[in-house]
């Protein structure tokens, strides 16, 4: 079977079916038009119409935005329609590093469709058609995905670090890998993702990594939200990839780039340039500036 | 100037210039207006129309429209209407490894708008850590881009032959590669891009490999397409691509994959993202 199964496992969103939410005039995520609706009724932080949903323009700044919009989320918390709170805050922009024009509950993100940012470590060992892949079983327990194959490291993008100090930070707390190994790991690519996930839209940017483990090496999880860890040669990784969905979906995307970047699949795949393709589609955000 | 500007250039045309060439209801190339208005002397050829040309459909196989075409580029050379006749076909299909439609003069390729494919290696040795990237100077007759920087290895895909096979005939060659050398290169990816050059659409994907190459090699140029050679450090190839037109129109873009893929460019660049996209842009 051919690896662009794994982009059939989701159909492409229907952006129809959502209404773009804007913040200070800017298009920055998709939401359910019901869920729109309702929250078009709280006046003083949303106006609306057929198109889009809005923050108030009274809410001038960053700080204003955040603070109704956190009033906003505890009320759906409260109603148990934001499963997995974190009690992370993300970014909301369109492009990473730009300064936010609201900072939200990371567990809300796909209600509103705002881009979520990551970092994903591709672990290995050896070189060649001898090369293992380092992956994780996701804990039973984990809100998104419970059970599904993983990458040995990757977290989501918070606030206050850059992506290699978050790199770090993951790698200690998600496999026990020491600073003196991880800081060896390199950026190699982004991927980008847009699936209907349950209840809204994941809309993602992944900073991916490379890390040549030793040998000898064991992960050691140390924040519960693993199962365990398989090393698994590069030959069965592609088995796996082409014929189940062990993987979860955007973990499928950053190994297929690992696979081509390494030149595990090349040319002569007859899918070589629909696989590429599928990696880095542009998020179709509305650059116009849209009305407040 | 920055890195930016030489992937932004890589895309720059207007499609309003072309005509669709039509093959079987499928378009493969966007056709030069004055070569659209050549074509209306061979009507059992090709169907000129306002809004499009296409081949004829009594042209109902690969052979017969290979054949029939062939002839009218020859004409058109004879005529002096298409210059640097290069004796080597290029296979057109709607896209790659699709079913091959008709070969074609690789002369033509641009007049017609029509895919292309080439293969480009980033041929590169590490010294203390560091990553040194060979470079090419075109030599001083070449029809396209005389004296411009490039790749250690780079060529056109001809007709039937397969990517790799194509790269380790270039890397003999263009650099002396020796082939058990030149078979370690692995691909790592694929580059398109669509742009006006010399008033034609360009609509080409390169087949991107790596290969680290011992500290000692030297390069050697065979068939006389390049000048001489130089190993240059990441940062004077980024500092030339950012800041210079020196390297060829399309390398840049391979190269910046490259740096993106070997950690030197990396997501701390406020133009990070903008990079991995754009080198990624379909057309």
């Amino acid at each position: 079977m051919s690896l662009l199964r794994q982009y059939r496992r989701y159909t492409a969103p229907d952006l129809t079916r959502y209404r773009k939410f804007v913040v200070a005039g800017r298009h920055v995520g998709w939401i359910k038009p019901a869920l729109a609706t309702e929250l078009a009724a709280r006046h003083g932080v949303f106006l609306s119409d057929e198109q889009a949903l809005m923050m108030n323009p009274a809410l001038a700044d960053s700080a204003a935005r955040s603070e109704a919009m956190a009033m906003v989320l505890e009320g759906l918390r409260a109603d148990g329609r934001v499963p997995g709170w974190r009690d992370e805050l993300y970014p909301v922009n369109t492009g990473f590093g730009e300064a936010p024009l609201l900072v939200m509950e990371r567990a809300a993100a796909p209600l509103f469709g705002i881009m979520a940012y990551g970092v994903n470590l591709n672990g290995f060992v050896g070189r060649g058609w001898e090369m293992k892949v380092w992956v994780a079983r996701r804990s039973p327990t984990k809100s998104v995905d419970p059970n599904m194959l993983d990458l040995i490291v990757g977290g989501g993008q918070p606030l206050d670090l850059t992506p290699a100090e978050n790199l770090l930070k993951e790698c200690r707390e998600e496999a026990g890998i020491p600073e003196s190994i991880a800081e060896r790991a390199r950026p190699v690519s982004i991927v980008t993702l847009m699936i209907e996930a349950g209840e809204g839209l994941r809309v993602g940017q992944q900073f991916n990594y490379d890390l040549d483990l030793p040998e000898d090496f064991r992960p050691l999880n140390q924040d519960g939200e693993v199962a365990g860890f398989e090393l698994i040669p590069v030959s069965e990784l592609i088995h796996r990839l082409r014929s189940g969905d062990d993987f979860m979906y955007d973990i499928a995307l950053v190994l297929i780039d690992f696979l081509v970047r390494h030149g595990f699949v090349g040319p002569e795949d007859v899918d070589y340039l629909p696989l590429i393709a599928g990696l880095r589609r542009p998020i179709p955000f509305d650059d116009r500036a849209v009305a407040p | 100037m920055s890195l930016m500007d030489r992937i932004a250039s890589c895309h720059r045309h207007d499609l309003a210039g072309y005509l669709p060439f039509v093959v079987r209801d499928m378009q493969v190339g966007f056709m030069r207006r004055d070569l659209a208005a050549e074509l209306r002397r061979f009507p059992s050829v090709f169907r000129v129309a306002q809004n499009q040309v296409a081949v004829a459909d009594h042209l109902d196989s690969f052979d017969y429209r290979s054949a029939a075409i062939d002839s009218v580029m020859r004409e058109l050379r004879q005529d002096g209407f298409i210059r640097g006749w290069r004796d080597e076909l290029f296979t057109i299909a709607a896209h790659y490894g699709a079913e091959p439609l008709f070969d074609l003069e690789r002369a033509g390729v641009p007049l017609f708008g029509v895919k292309a494919y080439g293969v480009h290696l980033n041929g590169y040795v590490r010294r203390d850590g560091e990553i040194w990237l060979w470079v090419g100077r075109r030599a001083a007759n070449r029809p396209i881009e005389p004296g411009k920087l490039d790749h250690l290895v780079a060529g056109g895909l001809p007709s039937g032959v397969k990517p790799f096979d194509n790269l380790i005939k270039e890397a003999a060659e263009e650099a002396s590669i020796p082939k058990e050398l030149a078979r370690r290169a692995r691909p790592c990816g694929a580059l398109s891009y669509r742009m006006e050059l010399d008033g034609c659409l360009r609509d080409d994907t390169i087949f991107a490999y790596d290969l680290e190459l011992p500290a000692d090699f030297i390069p050697r140029n065979h068939d006389g397409e390049i000048a001489d050679f130089r190993l240059l450090p990441l940062p004077e190839v980024e500092r030339l691509l950012a800041e210079t037109s020196d390297f060829k129109f399309n390398v840049g873009l391979v190269i910046i994959d490259f740096l993106i893929r070997q950690g030197y460019l990396t997501p701390e660049r406020a133009d990070y993202v903008a990079l991995a996209m754009g080198v990624s842009r379909k057309p």
